[in-house]
């Protein structure tokens, strides 16, 4: 499955379902963006379930959660059949990248959050995470979604950001997206999350990052290298 | 929308309903006016939608009680004088309730009791995984088990109508994917009533007694009762017929009812699925006509074989010749996924389901763990640190339920064994028995003192046991998510638990913050010397409270993080390690650094020390960023 601006996933009418997989570390929002996109599906029309975490997430835990579009049974994704990955943190991709069909596309943010000094006596933090997201997948997308949060003014704003290069693959419209947004963020970020929304569908749409080798240098920002 | 709107509007609405939302929902439109409550995971989102409602839009009273047997009991009690209750709490809170639970169906509930009950298959969040199903048999109470949000909202009014028409209590049985599940949900409309809340308990309803011979006539109505449910048990199942005739077939309830659709979808749906809802007791007719139907049938259900040995029965007793398959043992444990499914169906029918997998996932290093730990700041951390310093190899430390659980993971390693909420006393006072050599330490959380702790610690007292109960004092219901409970100050009069401890005869109680690790160590120190029962208590508010709080009163309310003045030396970097705060992490070279987004700057850290390199940031406030 190869994709570019040109072809969008279907989201319903075709009867297929398309699944979700949403990683990250506990107190990131990935919850809250799984919760904007499963409404993206409500407004649109589309069957939708969704499930949230699972075990002690809120202490800084890995945090994995799904949706699904054109289901309406169950929400449960099993590894190999997910046809996104959206990562909220590099190693969490990682660790939730078996999740992905090898159609699939990984849309990652680049950020890393260090795991406990204790944890990496188990094992160091991978270096080179975007060579196996490829083994994975070849349609693997890193952000600077940090970054772009950053500049934007809260770095809260990831969920949004990778929202926005999510809606790249997707047929709902910007106005549902925007409504879907507009619904579930506190009023006062609703400006900045759309703002930071824009700024991921841009990146995605600008660069032709699903061919591409290595990670994308855009305007040539700071940008990962894996 | 907010959760609240969603729960007491009284328009029908259709909304992405989280599992525990829609019960809620259903609780208001059934017009339960009783719901109790022990917080604990997977259901406390059903407290947060409910108490997100303002007091004066209620038509409901509800309360998180000190624990789960007398949550179960205000219920219980609320519906005998004829108000509709529900009591709902985490799949090991039912043990904690079952004195009472099991006297239920010997009662006549005019009201009507609703208990649901999240259960854990798979141990997400729980000490155990038990199968709670057992219970319905052993008490009598009939079972309903949806398997979606929409399904959870629909046979909550189902059981709010059975238990109110029998009246009797009925069970609703979730699992955790149930309730974490959101889903569109259309929610029926609301009738606004002024409930006068009339007082009907009449001891002519009952009688409510039941002692020696008196028993009888009571279990004999509550067996009564459950065979008049068969025609709602036969209306309550879903079929889902093959596409070609096999003579293939699947009895399925919940959640692994939806998964073994899709398995058999995606294999050419070769297989029916009937998938009943309520599973105790079992709709006789539907399950034989299921049978007699098909030639071979498994019963695909997550955790033990209960529906499967007693289909098999029923099968036994009604002469099918129909061959019910077993799931292999290794497939009684832990949640049902797809692919688990299809590896039992295609074990069983490998002509008709293969589970080769197209992907292989090794493909990747060894990541490093990323479990859920105690807070920065947790006062916790701070006391596990100042007792490993008093603690020897010989010592036993006697782990309980709460964040203080965590504090089995290393670096902390405090906490040995682990039965159940409040154990740890009772469990070290049988430890210490005989066993003068060895210093015995009970953790116990606040929260959990006032739940299960405190018979424990008066059998110590009574019984002269030599063991030393170290409280650490939170003063809150952290881990759930921070319920209000009696004893901490938010519902009632704050419970002062050193007078507490005294007037139940303790002789030694030392209180310190948890900061205070020269206090905590002395104290702990002079707990071991103690002949007799010696408590220490360890205080420090949760932090992830508390910085919550402070958040919402200035969202860039923040402390200057720590620094380090110099690299710390061999000892300290070891004593940093042994302290184990997430805040605390290794730069490029190796080196130890501190993670500004995540330190709050509290200071638990600085007697970590010895050299004193720890020091407080200065106090500059990060410009314009929001948290």
């Amino acid at each position: 499955m190869k994709k570019n601006k040109g072809e969008k996933m279907n989201t319903g009418h075709s009867g297929k379902t398309i699944n979700v997989v949403i990683a990250g570390v506990g107190g990131q929002g990935s919850i809250t963006s799984g919760q904007i996109a499963a409404r993206a599906a409500m407004l649109h029309g589309t069957e939708v379930a969704m499930s949230e975490v699972h075990g002690m997430a809120q202490r800084g835990g890995s945090v994995m959660s799904t949706v699904r579009y054109g289901s309406n049974q169950s929400p449960v994704i099993p590894m190999g059949e997910a046809d996104f990955l959206l990562g909220f943190e590099s190693l969490e991709a990682l660790r939730y990248s078996p999740y992905l069909r090898s159609s699939g596309v990984a849309i990652v943010s680049d950020q890393r959050i260090i795991p406990t000094i204790e944890a990496l006596k188990k094992a160091t933090y991978p270096t080179n995470i975007f060579a196996e997201l490829k083994i994975q997948t070849k349609s693997a997308i890193f952000l600077p979604a940090l970054e772009i949060a950053a500049e934007i003014g809260n770095p809260r704003l990831i969920g949004s950001v990778l929202l926005g290069a999510f809606s790249a693959f997707m047929d709902f419209s910007a106005s549902i997206w925007k409504q879907a947004i507009t619904d579930i963020v506190p009023h006062a970020t609703i400006e900045r999350n759309l703002q930071a929304f824009r700024a991921g569908y841009e990146f995605t749409i600008d660069a032709d990052v699903l061919s591409a080798e290595k990670p994308v240098t855009v305007n040539d920002s700071v940008f990962i290298t894996a | 929308m907010s959760v609240a709107k969603n729960i007491s509007q009284s328009e029908s609405n259709t909304c992405l309903a989280m599992g525990n939302h829609a019960i809620a929902r259903a609780i208001v439109e059934s017009g339960t006016r009783v719901i109790t409550s022990y917080p604990g995971s997977p259901t406390p989102e059903i407290g947060a939608a409910l108490t997100s409602v303002p007091k004066a839009e209620r038509s409901f009273y509800f309360e998180f009680s000190v624990n789960e047997k007398v949550a179960l009991e205000i219920a219980a009690g609320a519906s005998l004088n004829g108000h509709l209750s529900c009591v709902f709490f985490k799949s090991v809170g039912l043990n904690v309730a079952s004195d009472s639970l099991i006297q239920q169906s010997l009662m006549n509930h005019i009201g009507g009791l609703v208990i649901v009950l999240g259960d854990d298959p798979g141990a997400n969040s729980s000490q155990n995984e038990q199968d709670n199903r057992h219970f319905s048999r052993m008490s009598y109470i009939p079972m309903l088990e949806p398997a979606s949000p929409k399904e959870a909202y629909e046979l909550y009014l189902e059981a709010a109508r059975i238990s109110r028409e029998k009246q009797m209590p009925v069970f609703l049985r979730l699992t955790t994917n149930v309730c974490h599940a959101r889903q569109l949900v259309s929610f029926g409309g609301l009738i606004r009533d002024n409930y006068s809340w009339p007082s009907r308990y009449h001891r002519d309803n009952g009688p409510y007694f039941p002692v020696t011979k008196d028993v009888f006539p009571l279990k004999n109505n509550a067996l009564k009762k459950l065979e008049t449910l068969q025609s709602t048990a036969n209306r309550l199942v879903r079929q889902y017929s093959a596409d070609t005739r096999t003579g293939l077939g699947v009895i399925s309830c919940g959640l692994p009812a939806l998964e073994t659709l899709e398995v058999s979808e995606a294999a050419g749906n070769k297989v029916s699925v009937l998938q009943l809802q309520m599973t105790w007791p079992l709709p006789k007719e539907a399950v034989l006509a299921f049978l007699s139907a098909h030639n071979e049938v498994v019963v695909i259900e997550e955790l033990d074989r209960v529906m499967e040995t007693e289909i098999k029965a029923m099968a036994f007793d009604a002469g099918c010749t129909v061959c019910i398959y077993s799931r292999p043992s290794s497939e009684i444990m832990g949640e049902l996924s797809r692919h688990r499914i299809l590896k039992i169906l295609s074990s069983i029918w490998p002509d008709h389901f293969s589970a080769s997998r197209k992907k292989t996932y090794e493909t990747f290093t060894e990541l490093p763990p990323r479990p859920p730990q105690l807070c920065p700041g947790c006062g916790h951390r701070s006391a596990f640190f100042a007792a490993s310093d008093i603690l020897d190899d010989t010592s036993i430390v006697v782990g309980d339920i709460g964040c203080l659980t965590l504090g089995a993971l290393p670096p902390h390693h405090m906490g040995d064994i682990l039965f159940s909420m409040g154990h740890s006393v009772s469990t070290a006072q049988g430890l210490a028995l005989k066993n003068p050599s060895r210093n015995v330490l009970a953790l116990m959380g606040d929260g959990t003192f006032f739940h299960a702790g405190i018979p424990g610690v008066i059998n110590a007292v009574a019984n002269q046991s030599n063991i030393t109960l170290y409280l650490l004092d939170n003063a809150t219901t952290a881990m759930t998510g921070h319920q209000s409970r009696p004893g901490n100050g938010e519902i009632g009069e704050k419970i002062n638990i050193p007078a507490l401890l005294k007037s139940l005869g303790v002789g030694f109680i030392r209180q310190a913050d948890a900061y205070n690790q020269t206090l905590l160590k002395q104290y702990l120190q002079e707990a071991f010397e103690y002949d007799g029962f010696a408590v220490v208590i360890a205080r420090h508010p949760c932090m992830l409270k508390l910085t919550r709080a402070n958040r919402r009163k200035d969202p860039l309310f923040q402390l200057p993080p720590v620094t380090f003045s110099a690299p710390p030396d061999d000892v300290d970097e070891k004593r940093i390690l042994a302290f184990g705060c997430p805040s605390f992490q290794r730069g490029p070279n190796g080196e130890m650094t501190v993670n500004e987004e995540m330190c709050i700057g509290c200071g638990a850290c600085l007697p970590v020390s010895l050299s004193g390199v720890i020091q407080r940031g200065a106090p500059v406030r990060a410009s314009g960023k929001e948290r």
